[in-house]
């Protein structure tokens, strides 16, 4: 059971942790509030989709499909992300006001949409698969049904917890919360999607730079939770450590400049 | 970008396919364990594991020391490209199974016999 409890809980908190940033921005700002409902359902249709046709499109690229398309969908997920960090910080630190013309209103809900969707898509994908093997073991379904309520229960709980926890910060305290988190978030997902182009043999590599198993190991609690928030390493290779510092480096040094004639304190 | 700029990027994203001399190596999945379970590779160079799920279940082929994660679908193949890797030993599980899907990797250094 606990085997389940973790996988589930890896592929429920990446979601939870995205959607309670995504939604106390649109909240904070008053954007549209309903695109996580239109999310969440475009997510498991995708889900249901990819799940049904997971074995036909990892025969794609000679045999490397899965990875394109969730490399593909994480690199999507990045730019829709700094999308969203950068339009909502102009909106804040420039024009001290939300958004009143539907360009940016409508660029920000449907890059939101789009994260969550896909987001969805990949990780209910994955849930899904999971469980299709569960017909062939009836000794071990009730333990792996119990087991996903319980994973599935505890990344909700992390997600409702980092929402809450953010929602009440003062405006000044919480943009400066929020943009740190994206900023490590979306530096996250475009190496976790670098990761799967050197898988899938696309980009040639190197040994890895360091390993800070010894500080926190991969397998600890710790080590999968930042994993799934994350995407920490604790042996990565140059071409993602580039492509994190490059990421984080391009977002923070945007942010400063979009600051520097800041209309808010 | 103009089609100049693309021709001359185009060799580079087509480096990791074009790759002749691929180490290659196999492993199979029966009955949640994994075939063999012990897997000898050249460190300092990639290497190419094509993995065969003989089971009807999917499984997860994962490894955090290595950085792979990949699920094969029953009765199917698929293919992960591993390093290049220090000399050293790196473990792999099943996700699914990991009670009995275990297995590891040792790189060991070109010119040792």
């Amino acid at each position: 059971m606990l085997t389940t409890v973790i996988i589930i809980l890896r592929e429920v908190l990446e979601a939870a942790i995205l959607i309670s940033l995504l939604m106390v921005l649109h909240l904070k700002f008053r954007f549209y509030r309903h695109w996580l409902g239109i999310a969440i359902g475009a997510g498991i249709v995708g889900a249901s989709l990819y799940a049904k046709a997971f074995g036909n499109i990892s025969t794609w690229f000679d045999g490397s499909g899965q990875e394109i398309i969730n490399g593909l969908s994480l690199l999507c997920i990045g730019i829709c992300l700094s999308l969203q960090l950068l339009l909502s910080s102009w909106h804040y630190r420039r024009l001290a006001k939300p958004p009143d013309s539907p360009l940016p209103i409508f660029t920000l809900t449907l890059t939101a949409i789009l994260i969550m969707a896909m987001a969805i898509t990949r990780e209910g994908a994955e849930i899904i698969v999971y469980y299709s093997g569960i017909t062939g073991q009836q000794r071990h379904s009730h333990s792996m049904i119990i087991g996903g309520i319980i994973g599935g229960g505890l990344g909700l709980c992390i997600g409702v917890l980092s929402f809450t926890i953010l929602y009440q910060l003062a405006m000044r305290n919480l943009m400066a919360g929020l943009s740190l988190l994206l900023i490590l978030v979306t530096a996250g997902v475009m190496t976790e999607a670098t990761q799967y182009f050197i898988q899938a043999g696309w980009i040639l590599t190197t040994e890895p730079l360091w390993d800070t198993t010894a500080f926190i190991s991969e397998s600890s609690v710790a080590g999968q939770l930042l994993y799934a928030v994350f995407a920490y390493e604790a042996s990565p290779t140059l071409e993602e450590v580039m492509v994190w510092c490059l990421t984080a480096g391009l977002l923070g040094g945007s942010l400063f400049l979009i600051q520097r004639k800041s209309h808010v304190s | 970008m103009n089609r100049k700029t693309v021709l001359l990027l185009l060799p580079f994203l087509l480096t990791g396919t074009i790759q002749a001399d691929d180490n290659l190596f196999h492993l199979k999945i029966n009955r949640h364990l994994f075939y063999p379970d012990t897997l000898v590779v050249p460190a300092g160079t990639r290497i190419k594991v094509i993995i065969e799920n003989q089971d009807p279940t999917p499984e997860e082929f994962e490894s955090f020391e290595l950085n792979r994660e990949k699920i094969i679908m029953g009765n199917t193949s698929a293919t992960v490209f591993i390093g290049p890797l220090k000399p050293g030993t790196y473990p792999f599980f099943g996700e699914f199974n990991p009670e009995t899907a275990q297995g590891k990797i040792i790189a060991v250094p070109a010119d040792k016999p």
